[in-house]
């Protein structure tokens, strides 16, 4: 097995109010594909509710530092009683999407993940002297750009979703029901 | 032969949609690409009064070169189904409402003719040409391409059943 160090555990985001979740979608997406991420979701969960939809989302990018180590970022997404709403910004209406929003964010660096240096015990004892001694200091550098690029991701989000609080001046139920249809 | 996988993506739904027209969509995905589909399983349960359940698994395949080929296994699991009429754009539609859970799983598998395994050498020879001389090629391009697609089904699949999150940044990526 490849070793999964825990270099963030559960930072959270929460956030409740006006935003839109296509765009939302969109901005980690790309963020993701800037700086080199692979994607990888693994799950994607929506349905309808009488409060209005429920959707959970888990992505799991990841990105390959050496032929060693590599790093996964974890977000788990849960968008509950969201809405469409029209709002008016700077006189002009658009639909976008009410409700709360929970994420957590969980950062890995994962060593051997080509499991090379398992094969035979004395391999395995060599990685774990080579990786608490000897490679320290490279392992301390990766360790950071995860932390940096799951903050930077936190950050993004948050400036993201606080553009949306102070945006609308007027808001107004699309429709009666949450989601027509449904 | 060899099966190299790559990562698992789920889908999980709850709602109102066309049932025929989703297998169409994902059965024309494949075919466009030039992928050979076949339905390995259906199991359908007697209905109950919260609806029909049915379980079906697809592969498709597709021979990228002589020695690689691709593999996509669909597994759909749909659960409550019911038939109910929607009017939609004035027009009214007959519709199925049910619980989905679709698994999205891919492998490509190398030396698919087996002409590597007549002897004993060529399967050692095999090893060390996987190994060694195609790795990087394995890894960057036929891994990718596979995987790259498979999220672009991915996404169509969520486009279909018009959920929220559906964009794919990474669209142009193969």
């Amino acid at each position: 097995m490849a070793e999964k160090k825990i270099v963030v555990d559960k930072l959270r985001l929460i956030y409740e109010g006006l935003f839109s979740i296509q765009d939302l979608y969109k901005l980690i997406d790309v963020w993701f594909r800037e700086k080199g991420y692979d994607k990888r979701e693994r799950m994607a969960y929506e349905k309808v509710t009488p409060e209005g939809k429920y959707i959970e989302i888990e992505i799991e990018p990841w990105k390959k530092y050496t032929d060693y180590v590599k790093s996964e970022i974890k977000i788990r997404m849960i968008f509950t009683d969201i809405r469409e709403v029209e709002v008016e910004q700077e006189g002009v209406k658009t639909i976008l999407n009410q409700g709360k929003i929970q994420m957590v964010f969980d950062g890995y660096l994962t060593s051997d993940y080509e499991h090379r240096w398992e094969q035979k015990p004395l391999f395995y004892f060599l990685r774990t002297i080579f990786d608490r001694y000897i490679y320290r200091i490279y392992t301390g550098k990766y360790e950071n750009h995860v932390i940096e690029d799951v903050n930077q991701v936190h950050n993004q989000i948050n400036s993201f979703l606080n553009l949306y609080r102070y945006s609308a001046e007027s808001v107004t139920a699309a429709t009666e029901h949450p989601y027509p249809g449904h | 032969m060899t099966l190299f996988p790559t990562p698992v993506q789920y889908i999980k739904h709850y709602g109102i949609f066309d049932l025929p027209g989703f297998y169409k969509m994902i059965y024309n995905w494949l075919v466009d690409r030039g992928f050979e589909v076949q339905e390995k399983k259906l199991k359908h349960k007697v209905p109950t009064p919260a609806g029909e359940e049915d379980e079906i698994w697809w592969s498709a395949w597709i021979n990228e070169t002589e020695y690689i080929r691709n593999w996509i296994h669909i597994v759909f699991f749909f659960y409550d189904i019911k038939e109910v009429d929607v009017v939609k754009d004035g027009v009214k539609k007959k519709m199925t409402r049910a619980r989905i859970l679709i698994e999205l799983k891919g492998e490509f598998e190398t030396d698919w003719q087996g002409k590597w395994q007549r002897s004993k050498f060529l399967s050692n020879l095999q090893k060390f040409y996987e190994k060694y001389v195609i790795k990087k090629d394995i890894n960057n391009i036929w891994e990718d391409k596979l995987y790259y697609n498979m999220l672009k089904l991915h996404a169509s699949m969520k486009e279909y059943l018009d959920q929220e999150a559906k964009s794919n940044a990474f669209h142009d990526v193969w």
